[in-house]
């Protein structure tokens, strides 16, 4: 299935690209002793993600909003509407919630109280609560009289010990499955957020988000680059690759967008209103960081391809270092095509579902409402195209000129 | 502007790679039209979370057996892809569901009952946010299960016999450049994705109402997912390629 001579580089034991980044040195067979400590690594893992959801879960002293648990729950329908979509007819039905709310915090802790809450059974814009769930209360008032049963509004869930717990989940699992580089991996993911803090701040004083973007860009290409090889040779070279192809990617896309008519109005999230200028900068932006992590992934295998063959076989012609970089591109370009298909595109099913649902057609939704993913699933897919010839490109007069360099000077 | 771009991807597809790379035009056309298929599935009233797990595994069928040349090891990468998707299904729905996490919410300014949208729809919201973080990660899986079936089979072929602890441990030192590279691909295309969701937090959100909102929750459970699920993946293709291995070589 790969390329046959890079096989043989494997024989010698060294790594080749992806699927291959390893192998270099058979481990040992795994001894009691390993496996004693897998299994607790295992156990760590359990405790630490139990621990984080008890701790987050039950952080209601650290909200200054009330925030009490749900007890019980009394649903009444109230209501049934017909969706139309000019085909076929649904049923939407509305219910009331009466929710008897234990307090957790604040003045009232430890008071019962109660709130009418609307929903429907799609919950297209509105939550059915269910019994346990943690909320957040707000306009608390004590009806008439002697020992007056509280009322409230119930605006929102409590979701942060969800969102604590599935980041403990990954962050160990990461650990235990990867080990050092896993942990390399969270640090650079965390540096990456803080980064678009400080960029999204910037933006918001007045800068221009595109300009932004490409020193962060830069900068985060280097950080992760130098995570994986130090500081070699195949740092420089997947730099300068990586870099021409990102900016090479968001100039084609950058002339297309010139020249085609965009309708901002269908951007997702976008503050309104808006400047047309300035949203194209913001999905230029866009463009150029969804494409980036896909375009480091080809390009630092294409050039790991190159070390290696030049490595084990220093006098290989640039004709065949070309033709096996191609090989190596085939390879890897279907399932990269995949992830950056299925990771831009599915995030719109729900709309697309509301829009279809509300009788829009098909090719509308696409035009108009997909554009967008659609837009960066393309774009990203050039850059993945591109990073093969540029990588190979930089990688080959790079690794060939030294050799040729050299030989000129022994001579 | 799509045609334009569709245009230059395939020319480019065409020009700078083989036959394989022309394949995977075609199979990227299967993906698409199986994701439409899905879709009006959906739309005709089934199960969102039942078309999803057949979806995936049509995908993933299709990138093992057309894409790659569905020998030994594209069967257990497949194997391995379904497996994860079928444990990952409760896992979703339980984060999916503790936080509330369907639904469109008010940083979707645009989609109202007053723009047309209307919510009359009679659709569970809740099982379609699940696809939706099922469907994101799949591409990535299949990667990673690939990347690790075969280069621990290149392990077996270039060294021969191994025992089963060293086929696991080669896998998992395999796996760990994989990961790494993997995780920021679909971390930096969810970014993109989310960038003017992002605008607004830092614009007018709270650290508190941050974490607590619908739109961040969703977002970050998927992120989430999506890298769990990377992990996952790990283990089980490693595990099913060291155990066929070692029964084979018997």
């Amino acid at each position: 299935m790969r390329i046959h001579f890079l096989k043989k580089i494997c024989r010698v034991g060294i790594d080749r690209p992806r699927s291959i980044k390893i192998c270099y040195h058979i481990p040992m067979n795994m001894n009691a002793k390993q496996k004693k400590k897998l299994i607790y690594k295992i156990l760590i893992l359990l405790l630490v993600t139990a621990a984080v959801f008890l701790l987050v879960k039950n952080d209601y002293a650290l909200y200054d909003d009330t925030i009490g648990t749900i007890k019980a729950v009394e649903m009444k329908e109230t209501d049934s509407k017909k969706g139309f979509d000019g085909k076929r007819e649904y049923e939407e039905k509305y219910y009331e919630q009466t929710l008897t709310i234990k307090i957790r915090n604040g003045q009232y802790q430890g008071e019962f109280l109660t709130a009418k809450h609307t929903c429907t059974s799609s919950g297209v814009y509105d939550t059915e609560y269910e019994k346990g769930d943690d909320v957040f209360v707000e306009k608390i008032a004590a009806a008439e009289g002697k020992n007056g049963e509280l009322t409230g509004n119930v605006t929102g869930t409590k979701r942060d010990y969800v969102v604590a717990t599935v980041a403990a989940l990954l962050f160990t699992l990461f650990l235990l499955v990867a080990g050092r580089e896993g942990g390399m991996t969270i640090v650079s993911l965390l540096l990456n957020v803080a980064a678009f803090y400080v960029v999204l701040r910037l933006y918001l004083d007045g800068h221009n988000i595109l300009f932004l973007t490409i020193p962060m860009v830069v900068f985060f290409t280097a950080m992760l680059l130098v995570f994986m090889h130090g500081l070699s040779r195949r740092t420089w070279v997947s730099l300068i690759a990586v870099l021409v192809t990102a900016a090479v990617t968001t100039l084609i896309a950058a002339v297309v967008l010139r020249f085609s008519v965009v309708d901002y109005e269908f951007m997702e999230y976008l503050i309104q209103p808006y400047d047309p200028v300035d949203a194209g900068y913001i999905f230029l932006a866009e463009i150029l960081i969804g494409a980036l992590g896909a375009i480091m992934d080809v390009v630092v295998t294409i050039v790991m391809t190159v070390d290696q063959i030049m490595l084990h076989n220093p006098d290989t012609d640039r004709r065949s270092l070309w033709k096996s970089c191609r090989t190596v591109g085939d390879d890897v370009v279907g399932t990269m095509l995949g992830i950056m298909f299925f990771a831009n595109v599915a995030a719109s099913i729900p709309f697309i579902m509301l829009c279809m649902r509300n009788g829009f057609s098909f090719l509308t939704i696409l035009r108009y409402n997909s554009f967008f993913e659609l837009a960066r699933f393309l774009t990203g897919s050039i850059g993945i195209v591109l990073a093969i010839p540029v990588a190979a490109f930089v990688a080959v007069i790079w690794y060939t000129r030294k050799r040729d360099g050299k030989a000129v000077g022994s001579c | 502007m799509l045609v334009v771009l569709l245009a230059v991807l395939v020319a480019l597809i065409l020009i700078f790679t083989g036959d394989r790379g022309a394949k995977s035009i075609v199979t990227t056309a299967i993906h698409a039209g199986l994701l439409v298929i899905a879709i009006f599935l959906m739309y005709r009233g089934l199960s969102p979370v039942l078309v999803t797990a057949a979806v995936c595994t049509a995908i993933s069928a299709v990138t093992m057996f057309y894409q790659n040349e569905g020998d030994q090891k594209s069967r257990i990468a497949f194997v391995s892809v379904v497996v994860v998707i079928l444990v990952l299904i409760p896992v979703v729905f339980w984060f999916a569901e503790a936080a509330n996490a369907e639904g469109f919410n008010n940083a979707q300014y645009e989609i109202t009952d007053t723009n047309g949208y209307t919510r009359n729809i009679g659709m569970n919201m809740l099982q379609l946010q699940i696809s939706v973080m099922l469907i994101a990660l799949i591409g990535t899986v299949i990667d990673i299960a690939i990347a690790i079936t075969s280069s621990i089979y290149e392990i077996h072929e270039s060294v021969g016999r191994l025992t089963l602890g060293q086929l696991l441990a080669s896998g998992f030192t395999a796996s760990r450049a994989i990961l790494n590279t993997s995780i920021h691909t679909i971390f930096y295309i969810y970014i993109a994705e989310y960038l003017t969701l992002m605008i607004q937090y830092v614009d007018e959100y709270s650290f508190a109402r941050l974490i607590n909102s619908q739109s961040f929750g969703a977002e970050f459970i998927s992120i989430s997912i999506s890298g769990i699920g990377c992990c996952l993946v790990v283990p089980v293709a490693t595990l099913l390629c060291a155990w066929y291995l070692t029964k084979e070589t018997k």
